[in-house]
């Protein structure tokens, strides 16, 4: 069978991409079991909830990203809820008491520099507006729920992360403008 | 806004009653209209060799350019098309007026001039295409016309910018929403691009605005390839066509709307547009999706998927008149072959192969939907009754009479809408790992091979004389080791087999077994690609 050739021979593929997912998942897999193993083993404080958080930090952000969605506004949300929940871990696991400051100044921060990001490219970046009103949503409420349980005792961080996040909020509803019901649709639809 | 629309023709008459139009524009951009704000127009040189034509290019130029309102460089980079396009109608000595003419601004509609709002759910078949794709895998497909000279890609590309306004929903990024994926309307230059690469190779949607198909071309071929999230083969046919008809009307040949030739400056109906999935009503019994795992071909997956390309083509009415000699259908034909050429291509001696049939819905519900709208059955036989291929065809019609039924294809979209249905309100970041892990799981492994026939494809005969033939190339399957298609356009049945292995066993076999049938079928293809 003699195959007449029709296609362009193709171009050299620089990447490995594949074999070097391959390889990364399992040496990622075999350091998170064997943090939780030397964790469980040698007792104390549970160290290996913050390395492996670590590992799949670093997996998502880097070795695996995104394949929908890879653009600034989501990559940088993301990157600022993990490292959140990584703040909160280590709160939580290691030494407490310092994490609602600190994950409040981060995420008032974090909305100052996304709508940097959303305002600097407007033409593009309108068509990621999803993760800004997630991140201000999660903010809003997190923020709102602190100055509850703190009582009266709130630090200055908890008002401004409020209202920052309810102004970006209301920036968000200004920029989906007269089309802001079909905006939400098309954020939350379910069908 | 009738002035937008108005034709070219037209639009120099009224020049001729007002002396300037690019006052017109200036106006309009006091008026505070975006995206005007550089002129473009006058940085592009003129191709023509007379002054009075070059004038009537550059206003030409300048009423385009408040046509477009797009970001700065792809403004930029959508007028050079033009621009090209017209030095290219100049070297090939047309008239300027002729040239104005075919490439008239009318053509684009008010796509590029007004930002981009609509959106699409997926429809149900489209839902599992997100989840399962991986860095290296893409439900990819790719649909090619061979023309009888070789491609103008200054030509093409306008017929591309003329052609995606008429396919909104093409003109799409996937993008995340709380509980779905959705297709993002997006305004943006749409290009093609010279074929480099391996057929079907994923497509990178992740950007912003990025095409989720891809236009390619390669001597006399045009190809498409889509993500399968846009359509299925019958849409893709229908871009494919409209894009030709478009092609050759900019080289002089205009042809008539009809046979999946839809006319670029007509409206959308919403129709084309429709998830009908959710037009079939979801009561009584649904099938399931989980069959046993079938038997797959021998030799090692290829890292770089799929690793050969070939195209069987033969004469489409030979191999209709041995079809009907052997008492069968074409579609059941080919798969008694492949039945019997996978058998040569693997060392297993137990168990079944099972051929995945996709099903075309519209047969059973007629519909002018561009997006998916087809399922597929599995045509099962086991090893050990597998020798000669005339011998298997009465099962495989029984099969394919009970499979391919109306009845069975509604089970089966019962079966669908129910699992859209059961996991729509949990929000995508908790749904996406656990479809993901199920999918892993299911995979292709419950099939050998896949045959996907699309029928006899027509083009209106002002342009069917300037095509060759077509084919259809389905992209990488996960652990199949070959998938295969058909197409027939004018006399030619174009049968592609996709190689995810370097053994060669299937495709020999097949080309063996259709020598002795008598079809002797010209073989052409792409290089093997080594791992």
């Amino acid at each position: 069978m003699q195959i007449k050739i029709t296609y362009p021979k193709p171009l050299k593929r620089k990447s490995h991409r594949s074999i070097i997912i391959g390889i990364a998942r399992d040496i990622f897999l075999l350091a998170a079991l064997m943090c939780a193993v030397i964790n469980i083993w040698s007792g104390g404080k549970a160290w290996s909830v913050i390395v492996i958080w670590a590992l799949y930090m670093i997996w998502s952000m880097l070795v695996y990203p995104d394949m929908i969605e890879y653009n600034r506004i989501s990559q940088f949300t993301k990157a600022i809820v993990q490292s959140c929940v990584m703040l909160v871990l280590i709160d939580v696991f290691i030494t407490s008491g310092w994490a609602a400051n600190v994950v409040s100044i981060i995420c008032f921060s974090s909305l100052i520099a996304v709508c940097l990001l959303l305002y600097t490219d407007f033409e593009r970046q309108r068509h990621n507006l999803l993760p800004v009103i997630l991140l201000s949503a999660l903010s809003l409420i997190t923020s709102a729920v602190l100055m509850i349980i703190s009582g009266g005792n709130i630090p200055w961080q908890l008002p401004v992360t409020c209202v920052l996040s309810f102004v970006v909020l209301a920036v968000c509803i200004k920029t989906m403008g007269w089309n802001i019901k079909s905006e939400l649709k098309k954020l939350f639809h379910t069908i | 806004m009738v002035k937008r629309y108005m034709s070219f023709a037209m639009r120099k008459k009224e020049t001729a009653q007002k002396p300037n139009i690019s006052t017109a524009c200036k106006e309009k951009q006091k008026d505070g209209r975006k995206g005007v704000k550089k002129r473009y127009s006058q940085s592009i040189s003129l191709p023509f060799a007379r002054k009075a034509d070059n004038q009537k290019a550059a206003l030409f130029f300048e009423d385009l350019e408040c046509r477009i309102a797009l970001p700065a460089e792809e403004k930029k980079a959508l007028m050079d098309d033009f621009a090209k396009a017209l030095k290219f109608y100049a070297s090939s000595g047309l008239p300027a007026d002729v040239a104005l003419e075919r490439l008239d601004a009318k053509n684009l509609g008010g796509f590029y001039s007004r930002p981009s709002n609509t959106w699409y759910s997926l429809d149900n078949a489209a839902k599992i295409y997100p989840f399962a794709m991986k860095h290296d895998y893409m439900s990819v497909f790719r649909l090619s016309a061979y023309l009888k000279e070789d491609v103008v890609p200054e030509i093409l590309q306008m017929a591309l910018t003329f052609t995606i306004k008429r396919f909104p929903s093409f003109a799409t990024t996937v993008k995340k929403g709380f509980f779905w994926h959705y297709l993002d309307s997006t305004k943006r230059r749409y290009i093609v691009e010279p074929e480099t690469g391996i057929p079907c190779r994923p497509i990178h949607i992740g950007r912003s605005g990025s095409q989720t198909f891809r236009v390619l071309y390669y001597r006399n071929r045009i190809s498409v390839e889509y993500f399968h999230i846009l359509t299925d083969g019958t849409g893709g046919m229908c871009f494919l066509k409209t894009l030709i008809a478009e092609y050759f009307r900019l080289l002089g040949t205009a042809s008539s709307c009809g046979k999946g030739v839809l006319p670029v400056n007509g409206l959308v109906s919403p129709g084309e547009v429709a998830n009908e999935f959710i037009n079939i009503r979801s009561e009584g019994p649904a099938s399931s999706f989980v069959d046993k795992d079938a038997v797959q071909y021998g030799g090692r997956l290829s890292r770089i998927k799929p690793c050969r390309v070939i195209h069987f083509k033969m004469d489409a009415a030979a191999l209709k008149a041995v079809s009907v000699r052997k008492g069968a259908t074409v579609t059941a034909y080919i798969l008694s072959l492949m039945f019997a050429a996978g058998k040569r291509a693997t060392d297993e001696i137990d168990g079944d192969f099972n051929i995945q049939v996709p099903v075309n819905m519209r047969k059973f519900y007629p519909s002018e939907t561009l997006r998916n709208f087809s399922m597929y059955c599995g045509i099962r036989i086991p090893l050990a009754e597998i020798y000669e291929p005339d011998a298997l065809i009465p099962e495989i019609m029984r099969q394919l009479a009970e499979k391919a039924s109306c009845q069975a294809m509604n089970e089966m979209v019962k079966a669908t809408n129910r699992i859209v249905n059961a996991i729509r309100f949990i929000p995508l970041f908790l749904k996406a790992p656990v479809v993901r892990l199920v999918y892993g799981f299911i995979g292709d492994r419950s099939f050998s091979n896949t045959l996907s026939n699309l029928g006899v494809v027509s083009m209106p005969p002002e342009i069917a004389g300037r095509i060759d033939s077509m084919d259809l190339v389905l992209g990488a399957a996960i652990t199949n080791r070959a998938s295969c298609s058909l197409v027939t356009f004018g006399n030619t049945a174009t049968l592609s087999v996709s190689k995810n292995t370097a053994d060669p066993s299937f495709e020999e076999a097949l080309y063996e077994l259709l020598c002795r049938d008598g079809l002797t079928p010209v073989v052409e293809g792409s290089e093997l690609i080594a791992d």
